[in-house]
């Protein structure tokens, strides 16, 4: 709970930041940092709504690897996605932090490995190469990955990963 | 125009729909004087007018059209700063606003309005012409002296006939069905807090709930609010049937057959919800009824019978549930050809009972007619009809004698908003069963275990019902429920045995949809969010079952979450913020047999073709948050949609407009006052290179 709202205090407060009268280019992008298995990704701050801390999750039967589950949010039920499936890098093993993003279609949740940091980029990005990314950032010695939300989550994305991962449905019944 | 378009139902529909318009714009006409010039509102206003306009003309309201078009003239005086809001300005337009709200009821009662429509036309294009400053004169010359509205009052009656201060004082309001929905939910929720204050008087202070008076009246309250606030969902059946007495007028009368049409229990009401997905299914089986069922005249006569025959309808309530059965007088289904039918498609139908070969009618392809016609034959439909059916979580079943006829039952729950749920567990997860799908739950009897063709099977009333593992099914592994009870539930055509861990009780579940980001899931009918804050998942048994019973097929066959339903001529997305025009074009491109979505504006749109892309986008020009340009950019710019055709239909009849429209990369484009049926039906055929 102490990190859930010490991680909403940035955020609310880099989200203030993002959306003052300051324009981006002189601030540079205000953005959510969030570490997935080995690598760091990020969203821009204005997309998201906000960080949960150790999500309740139901995950939900002979489903993609793509989603994790559902959780309850203050009676919204949430899917929340693993970001490295969406990705196309494997499984994630915990999902410690969901970051609540809004879609078109709703409200979701993208799994965060650890905790996420709200971080400002002051120069241009480089472009990425992944599918679902905009582009890479250096940040000290890390590089940041920034996630297009919208292409991440694009139905025909979440469905052709689902085909692609098709082979790890559990055994049918006999 | 076609004399559909002028439906007394449409006009009334557009009645409702113009006095929400008029209250809009006599406000924001007021708040206008009051504010100044303000390019927001003023852009609001002209739409209003402009929607307004189109709306009537599509209706056949001519006079409300020209006048709405006269003052649009006026408000775009104001649009492009050409005037001031004044007083003045806004006296003129507000009695015009008063004035069409006359003319619109009186037109819609089958009065004549004409000279009163040229009164107010012409005022108007008199002050469009005029430099802007009052003409006290005029006004007096056009109305005696007093104002529209007044002299409708006089001439027309004690009430002002003014639509907008109907729209307010009317005993019918439209709720959008996302507001009631919540609205069902709320109060679901509020019984589930109920129940809990129920636990814990019991585990903090040792009482019995009903002993507690406070406690007893919260529950009848909160019981009572549940019950009405479901009512708020119910319409009757009759909602959809006059479209059916169409279809069997205009099929019968096209094949040469005699056919009568009855309809009983068309009062029996339902969830608004689940009768919108019974409206194709129903039109289909009517259709088939017509078109294979009943035999031609001479046929009946050579049989013995009246040479016309019947179609019938007849609807029930009976518990939760409602049935909807379709017969008719004809031939029957010739189970025998079913069977030969089926084998050719490689079925085993030999350890079949005769009723069951019957339920393969309603397999993809299977189709037991002689010929393909335009109405039928192709064997794709009845498999419609089932996936519309399980959709709403009912059941088919199927009846016919040779020579006598057949009946086709559907039964749905009465809502799918609250479920009574048999909840059971299975490994670590809860799940609720649909208390309609349950036949039998009990703790499970090693005497009534058997085994044969490789499958366990458990006997339950004299029959044998194959039995899985719930939890195999769902995809685990684990075996522990091996020694669990046992649920019989039963889907559209079969049933079947789930053992699992332990069964939990039952109750009043509130069903929410999963989240449309996820991979559709047949499996799954929806989940709620309990008490204690865990999401309980809701199953769907028909699926259940389909799922049991066939090892190795769910990965690959699950149809992904942005495959529509198959359609029997495409798919259509209307785009359109007057009400009227969309549930016109609707009604339009339903009955020529699209699939049709709407939307009420650019976003909306998008956000519909981001979860299903359809074959063609119709869309209006003028709406708010996003119009008809941007939408047409915004599909051309998307790789996905970059080629999907895109059809304008505007009440925006400059050439100018329409240049624009095709720039935006539109595919064609139509006008509202000048359109009709068979020339909108002949746009959307030709983008899709289609025949009408």
């Amino acid at each position: 709970m102490t990190i859930r709202a010490e991680v909403s205090r940035h955020v609310q407060m880099d989200t203030a930041l993002a959306t003052g009268s300051t324009s981006d280019a002189e601030i540079g992008l205000v953005a959510l940092v969030m570490p997935v298995i080995e690598d760091w990704y990020a969203l821009e701050m204005s997309q998201v709504r906000e960080v949960v801390a150790a999500p309740r999750v139901s995950a939900l039967p002979a489903m993609t690897s793509t989603v994790i589950g559902v959780f309850n949010l203050r009676g919204e039920i949430v899917p929340l996605f693993d970001t490295a499936a969406l990705l196309g890098l494997g499984t994630m093993p915990s999902s410690s932090f969901a970051i609540v993003v809004e879609s078109p279609l709703g409200p979701a949740g993208l799994a965060a490995s650890g905790v996420p940091e709200a971080v400002r980029f002051a120069g241009p990005g480089a472009e990425s190469e992944t599918p679902g990314t905009a582009l890479s950032y250096a940040l000290g010695h890390r590089i940041v990955t920034l996630l297009d939300l919208q292409m991440l989550l694009e139905p025909d994305s979440v469905g052709a990963q689902r085909t692609l991962q098709s082979g790890q449905a559990p055994d049918d019944v006999k | 125009m076609t004399a559909s378009y002028h439906d007394q139902a449409f006009r009334e529909l557009f009645e409702e729909e113009a006095g929400a318009r008029l209250a809009r714009l006599s406000e924001q006409l007021l708040q206008l004087e009051q504010t100044g010039p303000d390019a927001d509102l003023v852009a609001s206003i002209f739409r209003e007018a402009h929607t307004l306009k189109g709306a009537a003309a599509v209706v056949g309201l001519d006079d409300a059209s020209r006048v709405a078009h006269a003052l649009e003239g006026l408000l775009e005086d104001l649009r492009s700063g050409r005037r001031d809001p004044s007083p003045g300005l806004v006296d003129v337009a507000l009695n015009a606003v008063d004035g069409l709200a006359s003319i619109i009821s009186r037109t819609i009662a089958g009065e004549e309005c004409s000279s009163e429509a040229d009164a107010l036309e012409g005022h108007l294009l008199t002050w469009v012409d005029s430099d802007g400053i009052a003409e006290p004169g005029l006004e007096a010359a056009l109305t005696g002296g007093r104002s529209v509205s007044d002299q409708a009052v006089s001439d027309h009656g004690p009430a002002p006939a003014d639509v907008a201060t109907r729209a307010v004082a009317s005993e019918a309001v439209h709720v959008p069905m996302d507001r009631l929905d919540e609205l069902v939910r709320l109060v679901g929720e509020t019984a589930a807090a109920q129940l809990r204050v129920g636990c814990m008087l019991t585990e903090r202070f040792g009482l019995d709930p009903v002993s507690v008076a406070e406690f007893r009246e919260l529950s009848r309250v909160v019981n009572d609010l549940q019950e009405r606030t479901m009512r708020v969902r119910m319409v009757p059946v009759s909602t959809v049937t006059d479209q059916l007495h169409r279809a069997v007028r205009d099929l019968s009368r096209s094949l040469g057959k005699q056919v009568s049409w009855e309809v009983r229990g068309a009062d029996t009401e339902l969830d608004r919800g689940v009768l919108q997905h019974l409206a194709d299914p129903l039109l289909h089986l009517v259709r088939n009824a017509v078109d294979h069922g009943v035999e031609s005249p001479d046929d009946r006569v050579a049989a013995g019978k009246k040479p016309q025959a019947a179609v019938r309808l007849h609807a029930m309530q009976l518990g939760s549930e409602v049935i909807i059965a379709v017969t008719d007088d004809g031939r029957g289904i010739d189970v025998q050809r079913v069977r030969v039918r089926a084998a050719r498609q490689g079925i085993d139908t030999s350890g079949l009972t005769d009723e069951e070969a019957l339920f393969l009618i309603f397999r993809s392809g299977l189709s037991t007619a002689d010929s393909v016609s335009e109405v039928s034959g192709r064997g794709v439909g009845l498999d419609v009809v089932r996936t519309s059916v399980e959709a709403v979580r009912g059941r088919l079943e199927v009846r016919s004698q040779p020579g006598g006829g057949s009946e086709i039952r559907i039964i749905v729950p009465i809502t799918l908003a609250v479920l009574p749920c048999l909840l059971v567990a299975s490994g670590e997860t809860r799940y609720a069963i649909p208390m309609h799908s349950v036949t039998v739950a009990t703790a499970r009897d090693p005497r009534t275990a058997a085994h044969a063709e490789g499958r366990p099977l458990i006997w339950i009333n004299g029959s044998t019902v194959a039995v899985s593992s719930l939890q195999q099914t769902l995809g685990g592994t684990d075996d522990a429920e091996l020694n669990g009870p046992v649920v019989v539930v039963t889907g559209t055509a079969r049933s079947h045995a789930f053992r699992v861990d332990a069964l939990l009780g039952q109750r009043d579940v509130v069903v929410k949809g999963l989240s449309r980001l996820l991979p559709r899931l047949d499996v799954l009918a929806g989940a709620s969010v309990d008490p204690d804050g865990s999401i309980l998942l809701v199953l769907d048994a028909a699926a259940l079952i389909e799922r049991a019973r066939k090892p190795g097929a769910w990965a690959g066959e699950q149809p992904g979450p942005f495959q529509g339903a198959p359609a029997a001529r495409g798919s259509i997305l209307v785009v359109d913020d007057a009400l009227t025009v969309r549930e016109l074009q609707r009604s339009i491109l339903e009955r020529d047999g699209f699939d049709v979505r709407v939307a009420a504006d650019g976003h909306e749109a998008l956000a519909l073709l981001a979860e299903r892309q359809p074959d063609l986008v119709l869309t209006d020009v003028e709406m708010p948050r996003m119009d008809g340009f941007e939408l047409t950019q915004a599909i051309r710019s998307h790789p996905r949609t970059r080629n999907l055709p895109v059809l304008m239909l505007t009440s925006r009849a400059s050439e100018t407009d329409r240049q624009r429209g095709l720039d935006a990369g539109a595919d064609g484009y139509i006008i509202k006052s000048g359109f009709d049926e068979t020339r909108l039906l002949e746009a959307v055929n030709g983008l899709l290179g289609r025949h009408s």
